[in-house]
């Protein structure tokens, strides 16, 4: 099965608060129905609650988050080390571009590092790139001759 | 060294730290990792690959340092190397002090793992091994080249027998001396270094020394650093002799390093390869034929000496016989015998020697074959004493000869006995010298024998070429006989 929610989600941070949500709702399903119906109305983000509603209609609600959880766990994560705090529209545009030509459940983990001066440092499936600007300043320096003239 | 920022460029593969179990890391990525591969930390800690599964890889920690969770990890693209010089010598290295992973095999950097060498380049062992210890020497012969445990008890004096041994072959010179301390306490390899610098024999020694503290990765790698450095010696010509000291130890710690990893328990709960673990080692040593340059052969050898630690006398141990299995013989430490104060307390009638035999000169081969016969018979009759029986002149006189025979192989710990000098001593003995004198006068006269024989420069010249010109034990006693009113004289004049 290939849940609505995974498509939607851009970053890992929102892969993380997913997790978050579908564990308390986990949690809730064992105390009370009255429990649960709250959590989902009140503590978790309204689309994700809309997408459960309609997903888990007719079906166990315990098995169906139990599968949603294994799932997430597949989730292929891509790693950007970007020397600048992106923008949210940014973002948006890298992870659609992404879904569209790489993979439509992948998501997206910014981390700042201001080191790198320009450029991406990019991490998928065990690959490295390393596209920023510092490196392509050092590999510069390196051939430069300093001689006192 | 280049930096692990390098190292993720050089590769392009990057791993990030998923969990730790003390001293195995795992963690996923790395796709194109090979085992038995060095990683780096973004920390700058180190360790080697130890298995890959799907999307997993178990990482051994090579080094003292911290590894968090999500902590990065680069390939090296290289296997564990240990720079290796004339500088390891009178030092007590660590494994991590000597690790690299240098991008060509030079000269002074060598790979921990290796096969073992062929039989191609094979010899017989043709050299005796002196260990300086009387009751070896005589009875239980080795020869350069030989892989002889050494298994006892605990603190049945084991490691003073590899210190005796050390200190003979240091001292007679042309042999390096590479020994493993994996896992020994601290205050004990304090002890080791402060007796080569008493013994003025640091510059012929090195020390690869592990502790109980270490991470598992650091122990396990210990005896194979010590095989590679005497390999290094062994390719410039140089004999070299291997203490390991222990590997039952080794097999504790490749056990807690194993179970971490998942691996499923056999017997004792050690892993499956545990006698592949110890085999590969210990055929690294032996006798060999090496090209010496101007297409000559040189004979050079490693002998090794593992040490294995019984409990209560259980020969039938998994990791003992593994080792038995493997080595050339073996010198067995009796707790009943170091209870009743002999020194050093090796019994000859349960210790065994394969290939010693064959190194020793016709002399020394007669001498231990009428020896080890006499003792049989010795051992024997002693039993039959318990009876009470009323015992014959001629027994009488072979319990008196035992006796004092036994009192020849009481050896002070850490003193180390010519070959040439234990030879002496029991011919005195078997010619019939001292025959008036009871055993505490007798250990006096051997006393003085000894001092007249280190200390007098022709004296031992003498002898040593009586031994030398002897064809058989009859010629030597006989010689003997003749000049034991000379040899008496000069001891008398002894103070």
């Amino acid at each position: 099965m290939s849940s609505l929610l995974l498509s939607k989600l851009s970053t890992k941070d929102d892969l993380d608060i997913l997790k978050g949500e579908l564990e308390s709702l986990e949690g809730a399903i064992y105390q009370s129905k009255d429990k649960y119906n709250e959590i989902i109305r009140s503590d978790i983000r309204s689309w994700v609650s809309e997408i459960v509603h309609k997903e888990s209609a007719g079906k166990d609600v315990t098995k169906y988050i139990k599968e949603l959880k294994n799932e997430i766990e597949t989730v292929p994560v891509l790693s950007a080390c970007i020397g600048f705090e992106p923008s949210s529209s940014f973002i948006e545009s890298v992870s659609g571009w992404l879904k569209k030509n790489v993979d439509d459940k992948l998501v997206v983990d910014i981390v700042l590092n201001t080191m790198l001066l320009g450029g991406v440092q990019l991490s998928y499936a065990g690959k490295y790139l390393d596209l920023s600007l510092r490196k392509k300043i050092s590999k510069e320096l390196e051939n430069v001759n300093f001689s006192k003239s | 060294m280049d930096t692990f920022e390098n190292f993720l460029n050089k590769t392009g593969e990057i791993g990030y730290v998923k969990r730790i179990s003390s001293s195995i890391v795992f963690c996923d990525g790395l796709p194109g990792v090979k085992l038995l591969e060095v990683v780096v930390f973004e920390n700058g800690e180190i360790g080697q690959v130890f298995s890959t599964g799907d999307n997993v890889v178990e990482i051994i920690l090579l080094s003292r340092g911290y590894i968090r969770v999500g902590t990065k990890v680069a390939r090296t693209g290289h296997t564990l190397k240990i720079m290796i010089g004339d500088n390891l010598f009178g030092n007590v290295v660590s494994p991590p002090d000597i690790v690299t992973f240098e991008e060509e095999e030079t000269g002074s950097a060598r790979s921990i793992e290796s096969d073992p060498p062929g039989i191609d380049v094979r010899k017989n062992i043709s050299k005796p091994f002196e260990t300086g210890v009387t009751i070896v020497d005589l009875m239980l012969p080795l020869g350069m080249g030989q892989r002889e445990l050494i298994i006892g008890d605990r603190k049945t004096n084991k490691t003073q027998f590899i210190l005796q041994s050390i200190l003979t072959q240091a001292q007679k010179g042309g042999t390096v001396c590479v020994y493993a301390a994996i896992a020994k306490k601290r205050t004990d390899v304090i002890e080791f270094n402060k007796f080569l610098k008493e013994n003025k024999i640091e510059d012929k020694v090195i020390t690869i020394a592990s502790y109980p503290d270490d991470p598992s990765g650091i122990v396990y790698l210990t005896p194979y650093i010590a095989m590679t450095i005497a390999e290094y010696y062994r390719d410039k010509g140089y004999d070299v002799f291997v203490p390991l000291d222990d590997l039952t130890a080794h097999a504790k710690y490749y056990r807690e390093i194993s179970l971490l990893a998942g691996r499923f328990p056999g017997r004792n709960s050690y892993p499956g390869d545990i006698f592949y673990l110890h085999s590969r080692l210990l055929e690294r040593a032996g006798n060999f034929q090496i090209s010496s340059g101007k297409g000559k052969l040189a004979e050079v050898s490693i002998t090794c000496m593992p040490v294995a630690e019984m409990v209560m006398g259980d020969f039938s141990g998994y990791i003992q016989t593994n080792l038995m299995a493997m080595t050339d013989g073996h010198l067995y430490f009796d707790r009943d015998y170091f209870n009743q104060g002999k020194r050093p307390p090796i019994n000859p009638f349960l210790s065994v020697t394969r290939v010693g035999r064959q190194a020793q000169t016709p002399l020394l081969r007669e001498l231990s074959r009428k020896l080890t016969s006499f003792m049989v018979s010795y051992e024997k009759m002693k039993e039959f004493m318990h009876f009470g029986a009323e015992l014959s002149e001629e027994s009488q006189k072979m319990l008196m000869m035992g006796d004092k025979i036994t009192s020849i192989f009481d050896q002070a710990s850490v003193t180390s006995r010519p070959y040439a000098l234990s030879v002496f001593l029991y011919t005195a003995v078997w010619s019939g010298y001292w025959l008036e004198k009871d055993i505490n006068g007798l250990r006096l006269e051997l006393k003085k024998l000894t001092t007249l024989y280190l200390k007098n420069s022709d004296f031992r010249k003498q002898v040593n070429d009586l031994i030398t010109n002897s064809a058989s034990l009859s010629y030597l006693i006989e010689s003997m006989k003749s000049s034991q009113a000379n040899i008496l004289q000069l001891l008398s004049q002894l103070k």
